[in-house]
């Protein structure tokens, strides 16, 4: 499991949020992570002026962000088919976290979709998850976006997601555990029984 | 890795600026990165109070007296809604989970409405009450401040509820 560390110094960050207290907070913890470049928005039309002037490298979004909401954002910036930003890691925030919500929010686009209020060891988590187990993008007639279909490998830098949770680990592969004759034999084996 | 066609669209690979930067060696272990940001959190509560106390009481300047019951048609729904997901957003973040749980239910109650139902003030009063009284959890020493603002709610000189009468040694 990997324990990389992460490297945030000088990404571009945007946090597009109405609530200005929120991505002060926000704001302060991604510093704290070591991001140096930290952009806000509170509106999609800020949104789009940033993305303009700005280099943007990742995007944290509120799904209720005025005035048509997150997702809807993200789908606009996923179909803009000229579009630099077309592909950048966007992180939906929100409070709504029923299953069609978290679902439209996948189908919208997003890498990943965080619950708020958000926990500081949950958000460097996402980050770390969509920076070390980057997804390959689809591209079909009725989605553009993060491959939707991914494996559990275990969970972001190697943390369970509850207290409960088993630590995850596979021993190093040491070739193959059986011989091609050994295999054969079970294989005859069982035919016979 | 080249891109994939299938039935399902183009399958291909993405590296992103973002992925290449933040994959440099370098930058801050996990567990200090965390350690750091919570403890610039702690070095923000009285900042947070403050923020949360000017909320609070835009809620209540919201809120109406001189009604029965709540209808989604009423202008001041959305505008209290507003400022109280607000607070819901951010305090568990901040370390507040009790002020969390009742602007939660506060939230509910406006959501409940909107969505059609009629809804007696009281029950919102009774919300907006358990909210202040959550926000002692915040900052416990300002208890006069909370104590006006309960005598607020109830439109009376009452006396408050007895949680919130007399500061609590224990905190």
């Amino acid at each position: 499991m990997s324990r990389e560390n992460l490297n945030l110094h000088g990404i571009n960050f945007l946090i597009a949020d109405s609530n200005a207290y929120f991505c002060m907070i926000c704001q302060s913890i991604l510093r704290s992570f070591g991001a140096t470049k930290i952009y806000e928005a509170r509106n999609a039309m800020d949104v789009s002026r940033a993305l303009v002037e700005q280099r943007i490298d990742f995007l944290l979004c509120d799904s209720m962000l005025p005035p048509g909401g997150g997702l809807e954002l993200t789908r606009t910036i996923r179909w803009s088919v000229n579009s630099e930003y077309r592909t950048i890691p966007i992180l939906i925030l929100t409070s709504d976290t029923r299953l069609n919500t978290i679902a439209t929010a996948r189908d919208s686009g997003a890498n990943m979709v965080v619950a708020k209020p958000v926990s500081v060891s949950g958000l460097y988590n996402r980050i770390a998850w969509v920076a070390f187990h980057p997804r390959s993008f689809v591209d079909s007639p009725t989605y553009f976006g993060p491959d939707r279909r991914f494996k559990i490998e275990g969970f972001p830098t190697g943390v369970g997601r509850r207290k409960g949770d088993k630590e995850f680990s596979i021993g190093e592969e040491d070739g193959p555990a059986l011989a091609q004759d050994d295999i054969d034999s079970l294989l005859n084996l069982a035919r016979k029984a | 890795m080249a891109a994939a066609q299938s039935d399902d669209g183009v399958v291909f690979p993405v590296r992103t600026n973002f992925h290449a930067l933040a994959r440099r060696p370098g930058g801050i272990p996990r567990e200090q990165a965390i350690e750091a940001a919570e403890q610039h959190l702690h070095e923000m509560h009285p900042e947070f109070t403050a923020w949360l106390d000017q909320e609070l009481a835009e809620i209540l300047k919201i809120i109406p007296q001189s009604t029965d019951e709540v209808t989604s048609n009423d202008p001041w729904i959305e505008a209290a809604n507003d400022h109280c997901r607000a607070v819901r957003d951010v305090a568990a973040t901040m370390g507040f989970y009790l002020v969390t749980f009742a602007a939660n239910n506060l939230c509910e109650a406006f959501d409940t409405i909107r969505s059609g139902v009629s809804y007696p003030l009281e029950a919102i009063e009774r919300d907006f009450k358990a909210l202040l009284l959550a926000r002692q959890e915040a900052d416990s020493s300002d208890r006069g401040r909370l104590h006006e603002l309960i005598k607020r709610v109830d439109g009376s000189s009452a006396a408050p509820p007895p949680a919130c009468s007399a500061p609590s040694k224990d905190r």
